[in-house]
């Protein structure tokens, strides 16, 4: 007997959908930092800097500690070119 | 007074500094100044003076509730929000049940998960702020019973609340999500009874004391006919005893019980005529701050009432 | 309304633990005891929405019931459920992250796209989430400006957040993804309630379901768990 919610979930079954909704969470929750996740965080911190000298003085005073940031960001993209991905 | 609940060794834990950051709720700033004059002046009387900066924001708890900011959008806010009390080695201080609740929560959560605060601090890092976690988060309320002594001897002898009758309500996050950390118990609290005690009003007890005012966070915005319900029965028992003031201890709460009375007459031909009072703004009435001060002219509900009982004061 | 056993997925809830990061706990604990429900105000006034239920399904795993209720989207946020719960299980918090699952499979949008605008027009330009507008033609009419009552009260006409603050909320929103996520669900108007008219109520009262958000399609919601008036399932 079908439930009457059924249709709004294209055929999948629960497993599916919690699957679905645990990559969901976990891309959520995430706290890594990849490549392509921190070329979008830059128009933010050009927006920020941009509103005035005072932002401008406080995130460039932080750059030095965004070098190994995107240095591991850009090996694990490295690695993963290696492993054939 | 019978039973009480309250958590004395809680209690004792909460400092009495010379000074406290005070964090502005939204809610007080935009619609009900008096809950933020009240506060201030009241605890600058009973010792503490108040630190505010206009760099502070909203606590964010309504957005992330709402889910329209997730828990990685609001928690940087909340650790920006508390640096700037930390970088001023200052405790806060906040009048609204949904600030405290979502504050000590995010906070607490970061503290226990360094990962977590390690990230967040690599976002304030960019603006030239850091979140340590050191600052305490307390609750007007909680502070003024902490103070009770010295509100008692300013007191001595005036009774400044005689002969009024007053209705309390807690709401719900200050107790319920303080199940362990709040000073009292989530079903059976007396300690606003106790003060209003202190400053010579009498309390009376209602069936729907312990009842949430019915906003439901959002169901006054989404479902409201729900809410109506919710809020049509809990001032129906408040107006069965009919008491000089209800006080509340949130913002939020106010304005439900303040402005809804307005709109279930308009909607549902219901009659009220009942006063709200924040707690800091009836602690600061017994204190002797003025009338003018507490920004009577901002509540809607129970004016005629309202009018009678402010001239016991001035 | 038979429930498909075969259907659940039994270990979404465990597997779900680790990744929620400690922002819920422990609902395996539910005794089942109904302490939540008995207390809960928004069961007092909409019958369906049962707490217990709920953790229930989270617990078996009966995953799509829940995503797809109407209840889910009731629960009043009062934290009485956590009070009463013998096994501290702060269900609040389930309520939240159920929403955010229930979002990522398309339902509730009606909700939350009346809520953004709080976001959008207050918190992020002003910094603070309450407006000073008023819509209630009583409150227009009865009761002064509140830039009046605030300097009658000794304080500024106007609460002041400073520009460096609002760049900084603004950034956070930015790299947390935040902005991007409101432009996706975009908001509803929110209509001045003085110049009312019966076209005006109607959009007013009318929750608009957007058919698409970002990529996830839109559905309706369901009463799940019982009939709206009261009663069994």
């Amino acid at each position: 007997m079908r439930n009457h919610y059924d249709h709004s979930f294209g055929g999948r079954d629960s497993q599916q959908v919690g699957d679905q909704i645990l990559r969901y969470f976990e891309e959520l929750f995430s706290l890594e930092m990849p490549l392509g996740k921190m070329m979008k965080m830059m128009p933010g911190m050009v927006k920020f800097a941009l509103r005035g000298p005072d932002c401008r003085r406080d995130l460039l005073r932080f750059a030095p500690q965004m070098g190994p940031m995107i240095a591991q960001a850009m090996g694990i993209r490295g690695k993963d070119k290696e492993a054939g991905g | 007074m019978k039973a009480q609940a309250v958590r004395k060794g809680l209690v004792e834990k909460i400092p009495v500094p010379e000074r406290m950051f005070f964090f502005r709720s939204c809610v007080a700033s935009n619609k009900y100044p008096g809950i933020e004059t009240g506060a201030v002046d009241a605890l600058k009387i009973l010792g503490v003076e108040m630190v505010e900066t206009d760099d502070q924001t909203c606590c964010g708890g309504f957005v992330t509730f709402a889910n329209v900011a997730a828990p990685t959008a609001s928690m940087p806010a909340v650790a920006r929000n508390l640096s700037l009390a930390e970088e001023r080695d200052l405790d806060v201080c906040v009048v609204c049940n949904g600030c405290w609740t979502f504050l000590n929560e995010f906070a607490h959560f970061m503290n226990g998960n360094q990962e977590v605060k390690k990230a967040i601090n690599m976002m304030l890092g960019m603006m030239g702020r850091s979140f340590k976690g050191t600052s305490g988060v307390y609750h007007v309320a909680e502070l003024f019973y902490r103070l009770k002594d010295c509100l008692t001897e300013k007191v001595a002898g005036s009774r400044p609340l005689k002969g009024l009758r007053v209705a309390t309500h807690y709401g719900c996050h200050y107790l319920n999500s303080g199940k362990y950390t709040a000073i009292d118990d989530p079903f059976y609290p007396t300690f606003i009874e106790e003060l209003v005690e202190i400053m010579g009003g009498t309390n009376v007890w209602y069936e729907a004391n312990r009842e949430c005012c019915g906003t439901g966070f959002s169901q006054v915005i989404n479902n409201k006919e729900v809410s109506y319900d919710h809020t049509e029965m809990k001032l129906d028992s408040l107006q069965a005893v009919d008491p000089d003031f209800t006080v509340v201890i949130c913002p939020y709460c106010f304005t439900q019980l303040d402005r809804m009375q307005q709109q279930l007459h308009y909607r549902r031909g219901k009659e009220y005529d009942l006063p709200v009072v924040h707690i800091s703004q009836l602690v600061g009435l017994a204190l002797g701050v003025p009338t003018k001060r507490l920004a009577f002219d901002a509540h809607m509900g129970g004016r005629a009432k309202l009018g009678q009982v402010l001239k016991h004061f001035d | 309304m038979e429930e498909r056993l075969e259907d659940w997925s039994k270990d979404f809830y465990e597997r779900w633990k680790p990744i929620a990061m400690g922002f819920v706990n422990e609902a395996e604990k539910c005794l089942g005891c109904g302490k939540c429900t008995g207390q809960c105000p928004a069961a007092a006034v909409t019958p369906t929405y049962n707490p217990r239920k709920i953790i229930r399904d989270l617990n078996m795993g009966n995953i799509k019931r829940v995503v797809s209720s109407i209840e889910l989207w009731q629960c009043f946020f009062c934290g009485g459920c956590y009070a009463a719960c013998p096994m501290d299980i702060n269900f609040p918090f389930f309520i939240f992250m159920l929403r955010l699952a229930a979002m990522s499979e398309g339902f509730g949008w009606e909700d939350v796209k009346r809520m953004e605008g709080y976001a959008e027009e207050e918190y992020l330009p002003k910094g603070i989430t309450v407006t000073t507008r008023e819509r209630n033609p009583y409150i227009l009419e009865n009761r002064p400006e509140i830039k009046e009552i605030r300097t009658r009260a000794g304080l500024e006409p106007k609460r002041k957040v400073t520009p460096r603050a609002l760049a900084e909320i603004n950034m956070i929103s930015d790299l947390s993804g935040m902005t991007a996520f409101m432009k996706k669900i975009g908001g509803v108007p929110v209509y001045d309630c003085s110049r009312c008219d019966a076209e005006i109520e109607r959009k007013c009262k009318e929750k608009v379901r957007p058919k698409k958000v970002g990529r996830i399609r839109t559905h309706d919601r369901y009463y799940n768990y019982g009939l709206p008036g009261g009663g069994g399932d």
